[in-house]
């Protein structure tokens, strides 16, 4: 495939007034949850993942990614007004955008987030775009054992990446796998873990485990506190568009944010924080005014904007593509296609390309509904802050387990996101990451079928398995995100001790 | 953090390591030649709980000899500082979830729902009672609505079976 054809594809996906409709619902939604302390994409995915079951594949994807071009943009809009940022990726907007509001440039901060949102998107469609087309390349020579071995990396690159212990990481992505192989085994009559119930044998369905551990737990982590968003701030400002030449200098940090936001968040275990942080470091080293930054810099909310929305296209590459998500979203939205009776894996797309036309549809659709709508639901978003966190939080939960009873019309599917609500809910709690754990949910079962086929293509020769040069790849760069992951725990175990010794000598 | 609760879930890893190989260990052999078999992957699993269980606890009690105390810094997800959180409200706020699941498909989604979200949101401390019941029976409305007519889904009737349009 060439690099025209997905574009012009994705156009064409954008050719009916209820595509765009849909969009135009997403996008909006996406900056209404990104401007919500506390709600990101991901609880959003969740929320809607039931409901996309009624729509067609295309649109559904399309909505999906629409409401995180949205959310991308709406969480700095508190960052930057009220120095609390909607989501975690937008930390760094909190440190210049609200410094220069707090010196009556909220206008300029703001200007600065939406053309760098903007523009971060659509450069990043083009990267996607370029990303995809050479993997979908290469998933002609993926077989059983390429495809183990690249799931495999994955589940340890997240469970390596996602907290600050490598062994609760693998422990977490264990679990996620128990759940996953419930059911009749892949290569034989075998009920696995079914308990002679028969609901049991065809196992867990996907979306109601993973719209539990990824949506619900974190709604029950959000219980733990009651307060309100406007207790503390003054939601009254007035911000007026600047003058255009103000913003010349954003030009080349919104450019070399948008390329580092792009590759990073297709890194399994990055996603959107790191990548845009990675961004704005990389912003200071080449910025006019690098002693700026962290007091006002629009060169470093630029690229930290722009990095955030890029992600949004980095992150869909390598789920699209090889079936291999790098974030909580993205798993969801492989969920969302398992709902549609797809099976994630490097041949999705390669079988059924229109996928990746709709996604091109989606993210363009949305930076369009951006450009024209950006600005105005920018300002607007500012009086959702008066809206009351605990009717959101417990609204949140009702539509959950009724979205999830919609699937199937099945009160079992309720018991399981509720069970999988409290079996996150303690996870993250205790970090035990959920991303790896619903990864391992996602993708567990084919592993297993991939290296179980792949041994037995190769009459069990475990060498001929791994010897074959994107295997062997594979496997090698899972090696060195396991050493990181170990690395990141030793360095945590040394931080736990000096703090440690340091409360001791105090208190003596 | 309190060590001693992650001391218990590391047990309770271990238990489950155990019991998911004790269960692996009681299917049959394969009939089909297969060179892996089906409990390979549920031994790896049950071994990693068994090691991963101890190793935690391992790290958790050397931790705290050197803390000298049970309290460590957190390793779970942050939460909003300088506000107290409450992990009875979450425990309390599952069992209401529980309930509500129990009580859907005997009782209806238009029955069950409205007491749920007054005593869910009763617990996060909303005390307004126009605004409770208000959002209890707009919220219970609203999706009735949008399910029936939009979606064109099917809620748990209940005890209104027949009464509904």
């Amino acid at each position: 495939m060439d690099f025209l054809t997905p574009l012009i594809g994705g156009v064409m996906v954008l050719d009916s007034w209820t595509i765009w409709l849909v969009i135009l619902f997403g996008t909006i939604i996406g900056v209404i949850v990104g401007a919500l302390p506390g709600v990101g994409a991901t609880m959003t995915y969740g929320m809607l993942l039931p409901f996309t079951f009624t729509l067609d594949t295309e649109i559904a994807i399309a909505l999906l990614l629409s409401i995180s071009v949205g959310n991308q943009f709406g969480n700095s809009i508190p960052a930057i007004l009220m120095g609390i940022p909607g989501s975690p990726s937008a930390i760094l907007s909190v440190i210049d955008g609200y410094s220069l509001h707090k010196k009556g440039e909220s206008g300029l901060a703001l200007a600065v987030a939406w053309i760098a949102a903007m523009a971060g998107q659509a450069i990043s469609i083009l990267l996607f775009v370029m990303m995809v087309v050479p993997l979908m390349a290469m998933a002609y020579y993926f077989g059983q054992p390429e495809q183990f071995a690249l799931f495999l990396l994955g589940i340890i690159a997240i469970a390596s990446m996602t907290g600050d212990n490598v062994v609760k990481g693998l422990i977490a992505a264990g679990i996620g796998f128990l759940i996953g192989i419930v059911g009749i085994d892949p290569n034989s009559p075998l009920g696995r873990f079914t308990f002679d119930h028969a609901i049991l044998r065809a196992g867990f369905d996907v979306a109601p485990v993973m719209i539990g551990l990824l949506a619900l737990s974190e709604l029950f982590r959000s219980a733990r506190q009651v307060f309100r968003w406007d207790a503390r701030i003054d939601t009254e400002t007035a911000a007026k568009f600047p003058a255009l030449w103000r913003l010349k200098e954003t030009i080349w940090p919104i450019i070399t944010g948008t390329f580092i936001g792009t590759f990073i968040s297709a890194i399994p275990g990055a996603g959107g924080t790191p990548s845009s942080m990675v961004a704005y470091q990389q912003a200071q080293l080449f910025a006019k005014r690098p002693e700026e930054f962290g007091k006002g810099s629009i060169e470093g909310l630029a690229a930290n904007e722009a990095a955030q929305n890029a992600s949004n296209s980095g992150e869909a590459a390598p789920a699209l593509a090889l079936g291999l998500p790098t974030s909580g979203s993205m798993v969801l939205l492989l969920a969302a296609l398992t709902i549609h009776g797809f099976v994630p894996g490097p041949n999705m797309i390669r079988q059924t390309p229109d996928l990746f036309y709709a996604a091109i549809g989606g993210m363009l659709g949305a930076t369009v509904i951006l450009t024209l709508s950006g600005w105005y639901l920018g300002l607007g978003m500012l009086r959702l802050i008066n809206v009351n966190r605990s009717i959101v939080i417990i609204l949140s939960i009702a539509t959950v387990l009724i979205g999830v009873y919609s699937l199937s019309n099945r009160i079992f599917d309720v018991w399981v996101v509720l069970a999988c609500g409290v079996l996150g809910y303690y996870m993250s709690r205790y970090g035990y990451s959920v991303a790896a754990a619903a990864l391992a949910v996602v993708l567990g079962r084919q592993l297993e079928r991939s290296l179980r086929l792949g041994l037995n293509l190769t009459d069990g020769d475990v060498v001929a398995f791994l010897s074959r040069p994107y295997t062997g790849l594979f496997v090698a760069v899972t090696i060195v995100f396991l050493a990181i992951g170990i690395y990141r725990t030793v360095q945590m175990r040394k931080k736990i001790r000096a703090k440690a010794a340091e409360a001791a000598a105090v208190t003596s | 953090m309190d060590s001693r609760k992650d001391l218990i879930l590391a047990l309770a890893i271990i238990v489950l390591g155990i019991a998911v190989i004790w269960i692996a260990h009681s299917w049959p052999e394969p009939l089909i030649r297969d060179a892996v078999g089906p409990r390979a992957f549920p031994y790896g699993l049950g071994l990693l709980f068994v090691v991963g269980g101890a190793f935690v606890i391992v790290q958790r009690v050397r931790n705290m000899n050197a803390a000298g105390g049970y309290l460590l810094p957190d390793e779970g997800e942050e939460e909003e500082e300088g506000v107290p959180a409450s992990g009875l409200r979450a425990l309390t706020l599952m069992g209401l979830c529980a309930l509500y699941t129990f009580a859907l498909n005997p009782i209806g989604f238009v029955i069950a729902t409205p007491p749920f979200i007054a005593l869910s949101l009763l617990l996060m401390k909303e005390n307004k009672p126009v605004l409770v019941v208000l959002t209890s029976l707009i919220f219970t409305a609203v999706t009735y609505l949008i399910m029936h007519t939009l979606l064109g889904g099917r809620l748990p009737p209940g005890l209104l079976e027949g009464m509904l349009p």
